[in-house]
């Protein structure tokens, strides 16, 4: 896939050792960026973030043999990634997630600070 | 006789009452198999809007007594196994075994198939659907479907060779196409709506107005986007309406007005 977006998402996976765990990483970063042309990948130094109409509906936390998956933007249902079972489970929330995100509509931007 | 009896006595029909008239054979005598249709969806947006329309108006044509089978293709999650309720384990298996297909039957008279790839999507065998019920199938896919006919798996046509033969006066219809989404990206839409013209002319042709300009402003006002988050079909007038004309337009032949 050349979508610039999975090139980030990804790059976020390159600390976990454990292949198979990887290789879920990698399966969730790719359902995530195909949800919507508008989902937005923010790579921070110990985690990815998945937005959708400036709203956050997943934080993937990756670690040398675990991945933690954070869904929802308020309040945060995290799974701990294991196997497939769980992978399943994390995608769903985070299915879940991005539909309330993409309900929601557009975020208002932010008001100018008073000067 | 109180008012309710007499309010019964005069209830308006519903398209439920009156949809087994619309795509009968016309002939006296009963045809061996029932006659069918085939409504292709067609989604040019991203988002949820495929397995949400698919699902929708699925259940319309349930509600309105028909015998439905949905074919749903498409890369993107989810799919209309969502909002079936069925278990994530179910819906979301393709997405570890890309061969999988997710099957169910949400109603007694709605059968639900999805596969990421189109050439895993059989047709409803001649023997299946309830007795005494018109049969429709409802084809749902999205941009990322390769197919000969950008989106248009061959089957389609094969199911319908009578579609292709020019239509007699009041013969009717027998396929139908529905668009949804904003046409971007070199005009997806509208090379699949000609060709679609070409293959079955005549035949009816409806948009649902779910993304762009309309849709966002309905979806962030709480109209339409009040189900897309929900693991329940979408029960909407947008759908009822769009089962209601197409079913219509199937029988009665009416041209789409340009």
């Amino acid at each position: 896939m050349s979508d610039p977006r999975l090139g980030s998402a990804l790059r976020g996976g390159a600390r976990i050792t454990d292949r198979r765990i990887r290789r879920l990483h990698d399966l969730l970063c790719e359902e995530l960026v195909l949800l919507s042309d508008g989902v937005e990948v923010e790579q921070a130094p110990f985690e990815t973030r998945f937005s959708v109409e400036g709203r956050r509906f997943v934080l993937l936390s990756p670690y040398r043999e675990l991945l933690l998956v954070g869904a929802g933007g308020g309040s945060v249902c995290e799974v701990r990634i294991g196997g497939e079972e769980d992978f399943i489970r994390a995608l769903d929330l985070a299915i879940e997630s991005f539909l309330q995100a993409f309900r929601e509509g557009p975020r208002a931007p932010a008001p100018p600070l008073p000067r | 006789m109180n008012t309710r009896e007499r309010h019964q006595e005069r209830r308006p029909r519903d398209l439920q009452d009156i949809s087994h008239l619309y795509l009968s054979s016309g002939s006296a005598v009963a045809d061996a198999a029932p006659p069918r249709a085939v409504v292709c969806l067609a989604c040019a947006g991203s988002g949820p809007w495929r397995a949400f329309a698919a699902a929708g108006l699925a259940r319309a044509f349930e509600a309105a007594g028909l015998d439905v089978t949905l074919l749903e293709t498409g890369r993107a999650l989810p799919n209309a196994g969502f909002y079936f309720a069925l278990e994530p384990s179910a819906y979301l298996r393709p997405v570890l075994d890309p061969r999988a297909i997710v099957s169910g039957r949400p109603a007694g008279s709605l059968r639900f198939a999805y596969a990421r790839d189109p050439s895993r999507l059989l047709p409803p065998s001649r023997g299946e659907g309830l007795p005494g019920r018109a049969r429709i199938v409802l084809f749902a896919f999205d941009r990322s479907v390769p197919a000969p006919l950008e989106g248009l798996p061959p089957f389609v046509g094969e199911l319908f060779p009578a579609a292709t033969v020019p239509v007699s006066a009041g013969a009717p219809r027998r396929a139908a196409l529905v668009t949804a989404g904003p046409d971007d990206a070199g005009g997806w839409l509208a090379r699949l709506r000609r060709r679609f013209e070409d293959a079955f002319p005549g035949a009816p042709v409806l948009d649902l107005p779910l993304d762009g300009d309309e849709g966002t402003a309905r979806r962030s006002n709480g109209g339409y986007g009040e189900g897309i988050a929900r693991r329940s079909p979408p029960v909407l007038d947008l759908f009822g309406g769009a089962a209601s004309s197409l079913l219509q337009r199937l029988a009665h032949g009416r041209e789409d007005p340009r």
